[in-house]
């Protein structure tokens, strides 16, 4: 039995806005990785109180990184017909809680 | 020769609000993309994976920054924060050099203009071999001292 052949798409379908989705949940998954070693660091030097406001951002930044990968991939049929949407918006929010950690991770290292 | 000279009186305005001007200062900071035409979906969302794997190097950076603070000790008074600083500092500006880049790209995909190359490699790598550096430097001083 020879194998079905593909269909011809001008649009791929979907696969594009699914490595999107994934690039999305790895970037929350390393969030969540900075945020553990946030809260780590603030138990080994005793600075919880600084810790977990920066672990918290961190965390719910996350969160917003995983539910955003999910709207993303929700928008692939619209892409197909109108053009992905620049999301500038949501990538500048993500370098600002990046350097929130940034920060954060300076701050418990010198002052510890 | 006779000007005309005409006056003309500044319609009431209202004074912006607090919120407006914060709004104001916003908008003025969000990059113009409304150039040109929307390119291919699929280049547009290539673009937003290389921003995201641009934020996830920033993020591991500032990451193995805050384990080397917490792991290194050479024996050498805060000697580690050499590592540990250079590597945070360096995952922040990675982050914020990615989101130019991003930006840069979109703006060449939206006029329909070359790609311009990243100088966010040279930076990274240039980057990584000075904090290499800084640690085999520890290292050695570190054994002589002992």
């Amino acid at each position: 039995m020879s194998p079905q052949a593909p269909k011809a798409h001008g649009w791929d379908e979907g696969a594009a806005s699914e490595r999107t989705l994934l690039a999305w949940e790895r970037t929350a998954i390393a969030s969540l990785a900075v945020a553990a070693l946030v809260v780590r660091a603030g138990i080994v030097y005793s600075l919880l109180g600084l810790a977990i406001p920066i672990a918290a951002v961190l965390v719910l930044a996350s969160v917003g990184e995983w539910l955003f990968s999910l709207r993303i991939y929700g928008e692939r049929e619209q892409v197909g017909e109108t053009g992905a949407v620049a999301h500038e918006r949501v990538h500048a929010v993500l370098v600002g809680i990046t350097l929130i950690a940034a920060a954060g991770s300076a701050a418990l290292s010198i002052i510890r | 020769m006779t000007e005309d000279v005409t006056t003309h009186t500044e319609p009431d305005r209202a004074e912006p609000t607090k919120r407006g001007r914060l709004r104001e200062a916003l908008r003025r900071l969000r990059p113009d993309l409304d150039v040109g035409k929307a390119p291919d979906p699929r280049f547009t969302l290539a673009n937003e994976r290389t921003f995201l794997a641009w934020a996830r190097t920033g993020l591991a950076l500032i990451g193995g920054g805050l384990v080397a603070a917490q792991v290194l000790r050479f024996g050498l008074g805060g000697a580690h924060l050499l590592v540990a600083i250079p590597a945070i500092l360096l995952g922040g500006l990675i982050a914020i050099a990615g989101y130019v880049q991003w930006e840069v790209n979109e703006r060449a995909m939206r006029l329909g203009q070359p790609l311009t190359y990243s100088p966010l490699v040279r930076l990274l790598a240039v980057g990584i071999a000075v904090l290499a550096v800084i640690s085999i430097v520890l290292v050695v001083i570190s054994a002589a001292v002992r």
